[in-house]
């Protein structure tokens, strides 16, 4: 685990503000009360690895804040990068259900705080509370479902499309700054290890979006300026 | 990272600084398994990572009715690590709290690797362990 922390995440699950963005939102005030005593809430710094593929979870963690990645190392040790999760988001329960090893490690990419669930909480708030069981199922479908999408975009759509993409997905996933960047800081290697391709080509296509007044970019900050005609290259119509 | 320290401390020979430690605790995951029979791994299991034993220990099922038994201070799951080969044994904590870290290859190579001191540790750890599962396995013979 990261480093103990009390002072940024309430003691209390009840007190979260981020409860109704969970998979938690609907717990009744004895889970609520039963989790909050089994929680341990844990920091992470920028870059810190929370999950290992291949290791056997033996508990949860649900986002406070912070931004996560989580990606998938090739034989070359070269990652790619899966999707990035933010507060509200559960890390683990899928192996924990399935009794399967972590499929794609998670690391911080911001400086991160979380709730560490031990398991024996987390099935005994399933096994008592429906509610959060049909929570937990609808996640793993949306998730699936995801999946789907990456697997099809790897295998059908071109680099060009899959920049544009995944600048739409960053854009909904993590929402703007009051400058209209994107809340999100990544090196181009991530873009690119998200887009599974070279840095240097990403570098490219990142030129060529700018230069067709798409985006705008100033160091890490990525602007998006036209968000409709980005729609179109990406071949996204929902 | 303190209990990491005081761990480390205890198993190894050489100095430990907070360096070290806070690199290990940077790109480690530390698992706790609270209660006794957990799977650290189970036979079949991809070799992604392996296990350094902190606190507790665990056992090696090796046949139904024969297991080795490693203690803290060992890694669990090297071999299959080092060769690609997935597990062969299932391997499962003995008695509550084992507490454990999970090193994967980029940890490895960037941490492990790079320091003599402790990949001679490792080695060393490592052919014990393989000695006390032959032994396991001769005593089986002769029995």
């Amino acid at each position: 685990m990261g480093n103990d922390h009390s002072v940024e995440v309430p003691n209390h699950c009840s007190m979260c503000g981020n409860r109704h963005l969970s998979a938690f939102k609907n717990l009744g005030d004895e889970d609520l009360d039963q989790l909050s005593e089994m929680k341990t809430c844990v920091s992470f710094k920028k870059g810190q690895v929370i999950m290992h593929e291949g290791a056997r979870p033996q508990g949860v963690y649900c986002l406070h804040s912070g931004k996560v990645k989580l990606y998938k190392l090739g034989a070359e040790g070269k990652e790619q990068i899966i999707r990035f999760m933010t507060k509200g988001d559960l890390l683990g329960y899928r192996s924990l259900l399935s009794e399967e090893t972590i499929s794609g490690s998670v690391s911080a990419i911001d400086d991160t705080y979380a709730c560490y669930i031990p398991k024996s909480s987390f099935f005994q708030v399933i096994q008592k509370n429906p509610k959060f069981t049909l929570n937990i199922l609808e996640k793993a479908c949306h998730e699936l479902g995801e999946m789907g999408k990456i697997i099809t975009s790897l295998a059908q759509k071109t680099v060009r499309e899959r920049l544009a993409e995944i600048l739409l997905i960053l854009r909904a996933t993590f929402g703007e700054t009051e400058e209209g960047n994107l809340d999100i800081s990544l090196t181009r290697e991530e873009i690119a290890n998200m887009v599974g391709t070279a840095t240097e080509s990403a570098i490219r296509l990142i030129s060529e979006l700018k230069e067709d007044s798409l985006i705008e970019t100033k160091g890490r900050k990525i602007k998006i300026l036209d968000a409709t005609r980005l729609r179109k290259i990406a071949n996204v119509f929902d | 990272m303190e209990f990491i320290k005081s761990r480390m401390e205890v198993f190894l020979s050489f100095p430990v600084n907070d360096e070290l430690v806070s690199e290990i605790n940077y790109c480690c995951s530390s698992i706790t398994f609270e209660d006794s029979e957990e799977f650290l791994f189970r036979k079949g299991d991809s070799p992604m990572g392996f296990y350094w034993i902190l606190e507790g220990s665990v056992s090696f099922e090796l046949k139904p009715d024969l297991q080795s038994i490693i203690s803290a201070g060992s890694f669990v799951g090297m071999d299959n690590f080092a060769s690609g080969q997935s597990h062969n044994f299932d391997i499962k904590t003995l008695g509550e709290n084992v507490i454990t870290l999970f090193i994967d290859r980029r940890c490895y190579n960037n941490v492990f690797l790079k320091r003599h001191d402790l990949s001679g540790f490792m080695l060393q750890k490592h052919l014990n362990q393989l000695i006390e599962i032959k032994n396991s396995l001769s005593s089986d013979a002769v029995a």
